[in-house]
């Protein structure tokens, strides 16, 4: 677990003596501010290595190291780095991460919600009935304040526009009829079984059945039904539904005026999660952060798609762009993808069923044996930390892009970097897949970890929380090309984009390595223990690594939080 | 669907027993549910045919399907004769709102022929089905009604 920390405090160092220029005379302590960058708070030595900490153990364990770690004191340079555009939006991110403005609804908490609505109606408008009321609503979008003001000014207008003249909604029986003649069925009944609304336009029980169920069958629209007589505009209300029809067709409507009650209004979204039922709520319209909802899902409130799900750090514009360029590209893209495919050395061809990075071209089925990295195809010994981590693989190469600057605007150039943002965007879309048919397989891992090893169950739970983080960092990581690939060329920004991103990508990488290790290549109890505390530790680690990419990124982009 | 619901059956002997003026409608034998119907083109319009020949005026054939969702949903109609029609396309399909969204199950097959009848007296070129038809119509109206009864003498004799 020293070893984390060592790594991670000099990749620091490198780091920001690359990018500051400038070594202090180690007096003070300098620490940049994660969200803007600025050098703006001294921190103790303790106070980095509180941010640092694996966990209380790792802390005893390592503890006699900090001495190794001198260099981290310097005092950078004066130099700030112009992000007063940045800043002028002067929003307190590092706030609104933390704070939760959104509320997940189950259906009943619809239903309660929307009823809640229609009685504040009926008692703001004495108005009697909760299916007129209801009918008003959905007429003015289940807008409370703008139903009220249109019934004020003028109530038979309103009453007429939404379907229902009459507030007295079914209109009683002629006792004095003997027979009645169905004008649908076009045969007689006692009038005891037959229904009419305010209209008058009567009909028989069977057929008003028949007609309200196959409205149902033509989908949402049916809350809308009018009575039906020819060019009649009665709207059909939810108790005669009830009353004429079978309950399961009943509980079909009902879900029909929910969706309603959901889709018109602005701030009430249903999960886009396949087959979630839940919605979400959310009052603050420009919501930047991801949205969780009880089923599990993190994704952005304002796309509203399972595909895209939370695409920090990008803004939503940003992903729109993207996606529409990815559609603009796709033959490119396709053939880079299965080009991709195939190993840099011998041509043969490969296949990636791992979300691990690290790709080997297998001897036995006729490959070289060639390890590469599959995001930038380099030899995987130029990677990782066993090396002491040459990592280029997330920086598009820049050496190049400085010989090309005057062709800087040649198509070829901008397909080439595209492409370069794209392979890496797709690698971790495709590694967050895999890590989520890991996570549903997770539970075979652990009853094999359980039998093979006789430990507690409590001992395979960091498996669950490493594939947790696994899909999360994946998911950033897959935004953070998108991020990376509009970010202005030549910025300071992007340097120190680069510089976050890269330690969160080779540490997610990393993790994934000890993640994906077969069992069979854990021999003992000891061999497992080990084991499992590389990856508890990798998790922890990426976790860190991922909170100080966000808050950077955020901050960088919107503002500070200086105030904290 | 094996069995015809009451409802058909009513309908179809009314229709036999008292067509309306200027329309027939017949059932096939094999198909109950479809019918071959004869609609007269309406005295004073374009379709009326040749007014001397008394019985030579502009006859129409049309094909008329009741679906198993019948009267829920509305009959299937369709013009087998050619015509010259902003409401009406190439393919004999009819533009009539009782026959789209505003269909009631309380109209009748004999309503819906009706309509198609009084649609031939009162063409409607700012609903069309048919644009360059209609475009035609709005441009130069006695010149389209001139080719509608040219159409009439050419197919519907
Ligand atoms: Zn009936
Ligand atoms: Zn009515
Ligand atoms: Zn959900
Ligand atoms: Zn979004
Ligand atoms: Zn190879
Ligand atoms: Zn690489």
């Amino acid at each position: 677990m020293s070893f984390y920390r060592e790594r991670m405090s000099s990749g620091l160092d490198i780091k920001n003596e690359e990018l500051y220029g400038g070594v202090g005379d180690g007096g003070v302590v300098g620490f940049h501010c994660f969200s803007c960058w600025n050098i703006t708070s001294k921190m103790s030595e303790d106070e980095i290595y509180d941010d640092y900490d694996v966990d209380d153990d790792s802390a005893e364990e390592s503890g006699n190291e900090s001495a190794d770690n001198e260099e981290m004191d310097y005092e950078y340079s004066t130099q700030e780095i112009d992000f007063d555009d940045i800043h002028s939006s002067n929003r307190s991110i590092g706030k609104l991460t933390r704070q939760k403005s959104f509320e997940v609804l189950d259906r009943s908490e619809l239903v309660s919600e929307s009823r809640k609505l229609i009685k504040e109606v009926m008692d703001v408008l004495s108005i009697p009935s909760e299916a007129a009321v209801s009918i008003l609503l959905r007429h003015m979008k289940w807008n409370k304040e703008k139903l009220i003001e249109r019934f004020m000014d003028n109530q038979d207008k309103l009453c007429s526009d939404a379907g229902i003249p009459n507030l007295r909604l079914d209109k009683a029986v002629d006792k004095s009829l003997q027979k009645f003649s169905c004008l649908i069925c076009l045969e007689d009944f006692p009038p005891s079984q037959t229904f009419a609304l305010s209209c008058d336009h009567r009909y028989c029980l069977a057929c008003w059945k028949l007609y309200l169920e196959c409205k149902i069958g033509e989908g949402p629209e049916c809350i809308y039904s009018t009575c039906p007589a020819p060019k009649c505009k009665v709207k059909v209300h939810e108790d005669a539904f009830k009353k004429l029809i079978e309950s399961v067709a009943y509980e079909k409507y009902s879900n029909f005026i929910l969706k309603s009650y959901v889709d018109d209004n602005p701030q009430v979204k249903w999960c886009p999660a396949p087959g979630c039922v839940y919605s979400v709520r959310c009052d603050r319209k420009e919501r930047k952060e991801a949205v969780t909802c009880k089923c599990g899902f993190q994704y952005c409130f304002n796309c509203n798609d399972s595909e895209i799900g939370d695409h920090m750090p990008c803004p939503c514009s940003q992903v729109d762009k993207w996606l529409q360029k990815a559609s603009d590209e796709s033959e490119n893209v396709t053939w880079m993808l299965a080009n991709t495919k195939k190993c840099p050395e011998c041509r043969s061809p490969i296949e990636k069923n791992g979300g691990c990075m690290h790709m080997t071209c297998r001897k036995n089925a006729g490959g070289c044996g060639f390890e590469f990295c599959w995001l930038c195809r380099g030899p995987w010994s130029d990677h990782g930390s066993a090396t002491g981590g040459y990592y280029n693989c997330n920086k598009y190469d820049k050496s190049k892009a400085k010989e090309d600057d005057e062709k800087a605007n040649d198509a070829k150039t901008e397909l080439e970097a595209y492409m370069f943002y794209y392979h890496r965007y797709e690698s971790h879309k495709n590694a967050m897949k895999i890590a989520d048919e890991q996570r549903r397989n997770a539970h075979q891992k652990e009853q094999q970890i359980l039998s093979k090893f006789d430990v507690r169950s409590a001992d395979t739970k960091f498996l669950m929380e490493a594939t947790e983080q696994l899909l999360r960092n994946r998911r950033v990581l897959q935004y953070s090309y998108v991020y990376g690939y509009y970010l202005d060329k030549k910025s300071n920004e992007r340097n120190l984009f680069e510089y976050l991103q890269e330690d969160l990508e080779k540490h997610t990488n990393q993790l994934s390595t000890y993640y994906e290790l077969s069992l069979d290549k854990l021999d003992d109890y000891q061999a497992f223990i080990k084991w499992k505390e590389q990856v508890t530790n990798y998790t922890r680690i990426t976790k860190k690594f991922l909170d100080h990419f966000v808050e950077g990124v955020a901050g960088g982009l919107t503002g500070s939080h200086h105030n904290n | 669907m094996n069995s015809l619901p009451k409802r058909i059956i009513k309908e179809t002997e009314r229709l036999v027993k008292e067509p309306a003026p200027g329309i027939s409608a017949t059932p096939n034998e094999e198909n109950l549910r479809y019918f071959n119907v004869v609609i007269t083109g309406p005295v004073d319009s374009p379709f009326q045919g040749n007014v001397s020949h008394h019985k030579s005026g502009g006859v129409f054939n049309l094909e008329l399907f009741l679906t198993d969702d019948y009267p829920m949903s509305a009959p299937k109609v369709r013009f087998l004769t050619k015509i010259y029609h902003p409401n009406i396309d190439k393919l004999g399909r009819i533009c009539l709102d009782i026959l789209k969204d505003k269909w009631s199950p309380a109209l009748q097959i004999r309503t819906v022929l009706l309509s198609i009848q009084a649609l031939l007296s009162a063409p409607n070129p700012d609903d069309p089905l048919a644009n360059d038809v209609a475009e035609h119509w709005k441009s130069n109206e006695k010149d389209a009604i001139q080719t509608a009864k040219e159409w009439t003498r050419l197919y519907a004799a």
